[in-house]
């Protein structure tokens, strides 16, 4: 059964489109929405909440039916909002409970399990204070606790690396990748960061202007890239390297830096012949892989693809 | 991140409750509770009563004992005769401290939340909109109704115990009514608009001042009326006044001080409508955290 299903979902604010005729099947483990600003990723998020009606179309979460059955999908699913959440007159632990109280737990059971998800998040005796006195860091996770305390099969994550440092993201996304490996939960990851969905999500959805403008597994979408490599030459031979590299007409790129090299070679040469240049001109080479795409150069490709410059040009 | 293997407990989902109200009006009882402001109105509310327990204790036990000296002079002072105009002073002057206090209970109820970003959790979760409203509503009423029905009755408990007699039992029980009455009169309308203030608003201050000015405002427009007209009973339209007209009629002062000539239940319908409209707006606004579209 797929966890989300869309069918042709119109979503209006006023006269504008936010989501355009929206087609999807959605099915379990780590899922991530990219998209810019504005093409649709949060207005998608409130959909399958039920705060947004759509004007035309279906959706349907875990087979409940939206928005008529929004309350059973919020009973099941956990949502972690984009923008900053506090109460600041109250510590953690507090606010945790009281979000475990409205899913029918006792308050004996709301505590423990606010303690369990708050240590689980990594949160220590900073619980005990007014979340007032919160850094964005402990928010972030704050945020992220309660919708964990009930223990969700679907976790929609809106931005979760938003205002982290680098230590605090690197952290968030472990936490993400221990949820969906060790919890078995699908999430939903909306975010425009790219490196933070490669390192999550196993399947990927670009959205552009309300539209769907690719999706699949991130293997299919991230592949060896045909006659693409870069190398390395041993220390002291990278000038003879380019040299060698430029006289054959291969080099495409000098990366800056590190010494290596992405060469492009001609559709009747391989691997092989590369090694063969390097002995003719007496360099050995240490370092060679095959490029791949990146997700980043997928997605700008994508955008680039379904802009209305390129639409009109089909045309 | 955890740095030992941490996890949490499994959930297979509680009881569909029906009352999640309840948990709103608590968290914010708790939240107001830890709140030395709060605090400070409750206990000045608090010696109000005090002193009225003194003047029924005085009136009661001191001034119906022929041997204790103070008894002829406590049986000539007015101030301790214990009348319906007691309990309806009483509450009165609760009215304001009352009033005070869920201006700075509920004038952030809504806003402080809509800037925290709040109803977007709270409704992420299975709480519909009407459990949030009506759990705010609650919080208000409670410590509105504790301000001034709640002590009153208190009062009044305590002066049937103190002179138990079927006259003072029977005026106990209609004071009682009309304690209830006039606090819900009052505590009603005044919940119902702070609230609504909060939701129009975007803070805490801009709502409190919403709040007194459209107070002011209206009381300023019913005198202008009434005195530009020779008509006193304008006076009716000022929420304030309306709401006295109603409790001095449920407490059948005989010596009402609102000079009004019209029904009593005009004013009751005023203020019930006024509470209504309120009511109104609550809801679309409430509603529309909720349901965006």
């Amino acid at each position: 059964m797929a966890f989300v299903s869309l069918n042709n979902l119109v979503v209006e604010y006023d006269d504008f489109r936010a989501l355009d005729g929206l087609t999807l099947e959605v099915e379990d483990g780590a899922i991530g929405l990219l998209g810019p600003n504005g093409a649709g990723k949060s207005t998608l998020l409130k959909t399958l909440l039920g705060f947004l009606r759509p004007r035309s179309g279906t959706a349907s979460v875990m087979g409940y039916r939206l928005p008529e059955q929004a309350l059973e999908v919020r009973r099941r699913m956990g949502y972690m909002p984009e923008r900053e959440v506090s109460s600041p007159r109250v510590s953690a632990v507090s606010f945790l409970a009281y979000c475990g109280r409205m899913f029918g737990m006792t308050r004996a059971d709301a505590l423990e399990r606010a303690h369990e998800v708050l240590n689980y998040v990594g949160l220590g005796e900073a619980r005990y204070r007014p979340m007032q006195e919160y850094s964005t860091g402990m928010l972030q996770r704050v945020k992220l606790a309660q919708a964990l305390i009930h223990d969700p099969k679907l976790l929609f994550l809106d931005e979760p690396t938003n205002g982290l440092d680098p230590d605090g993201r690197l952290e968030m996304l472990a936490l993400i990748r221990d949820i969906v490996d060790r919890r078995h939960v699908t999430v939903l990851l909306s975010s425009h960061l790219l490196p933070d969905v490669q390192q999550v999500c196993r399947y990927v959805i670009m959205l552009n202007r309300g539209r769907v403008i690719r999706h699949g597994p991130l293997e299919t979408l991230i592949r060896p890239l045909d006659h693409h490599y870069e190398v390395g030459a041993r220390p002291g031979e990278e000038s003879a390297l380019e040299t060698a590299l430029s006289r054959a007409g291969w080099l495409f790129h000098r990366q800056v830096g590190n010494g290596r090299f992405q060469v492009t070679l001609p559709e009747n040469a391989d691997c092989a012949d590369l090694f063969r240049l390097a002995r003719d001109a007496g360099i050995q080479i240490r370092h060679c892989v095959p490029l791949k795409t990146t997700l980043e150069s997928v997605f700008i490709d994508s955008l680039d693809e379904h802009s209305p410059e390129a639409a009109h040009a089909r045309v | 991140m955890p740095v030992y293997e941490q996890t949490y407990r499994s959930f297979e989902g509680g009881p569909a409750l029906r009352w999640r109200w309840r948990f709103v009006a608590a968290q914010e009882l708790r939240v107001l509770a830890v709140s030395r402001v709060f605090k400070f109105l409750v206990f000045l509310g608090g010696l109000h009563y005090l002193f009225r327990v003194m003047q029924i204790v005085a009136f009661d036990i001191v001034a119906q004992d022929p041997n204790n000296p103070l008894a002829p002079l406590l049986q000539r002072a007015d101030i301790f005769y214990i009348s319906g105009q007691t309990f309806y002073d009483f509450i009165s002057y609760q009215l304001t401290l009352m009033f005070v206090t869920l201006l700075y209970a509920g004038s952030g109820m809504i806003c402080n939340d809509v800037r925290n970003n709040l109803p977007e959790v709270y409704f992420s979760k299975p709480l519909r909109w009407y459990d949030y409203l009506t759990g705010k509503l609650l919080a208000l009423f409670v410590v509105g109704f504790f301000l001034t029905a709640g002590m009153a009755l208190l009062l009044l408990l305590q002066h049937a115990l103190m002179s138990p007699s079927w006259e003072v039992a029977i005026d106990c029980l209609r004071w009682s009514i009309g304690a209830l009455g006039y606090s819900a009169a009052a505590v009603l309308p005044s919940a119902l608009f702070i609230l609504l203030c909060s939701c129009l608003v975007n803070g805490q201050n801009y709502a409190a001042i919403t709040v007194i000015m459209t107070i002011i405002a209206n009381t300023a427009l019913a005198a202008m009326f009434a005195e530009t007209l020779r008509y006193q009973n304008w006076y009716v339209f000022s929420v304030p006044v309306a709401v006295g007209h109603v409790g001095e009629k449920l407490f059948q002062l005989a010596r009402p001080q609102i000079a009004l000539t019209i029904p009593w239940t005009y004013s009751l319908l005023y203020v019930a409508g006024f509470s209504l409209v309120c009511l109104v707006f609550l809801v679309i606004r409430v509603r529309k955290m909720e349901v965006a579209s």
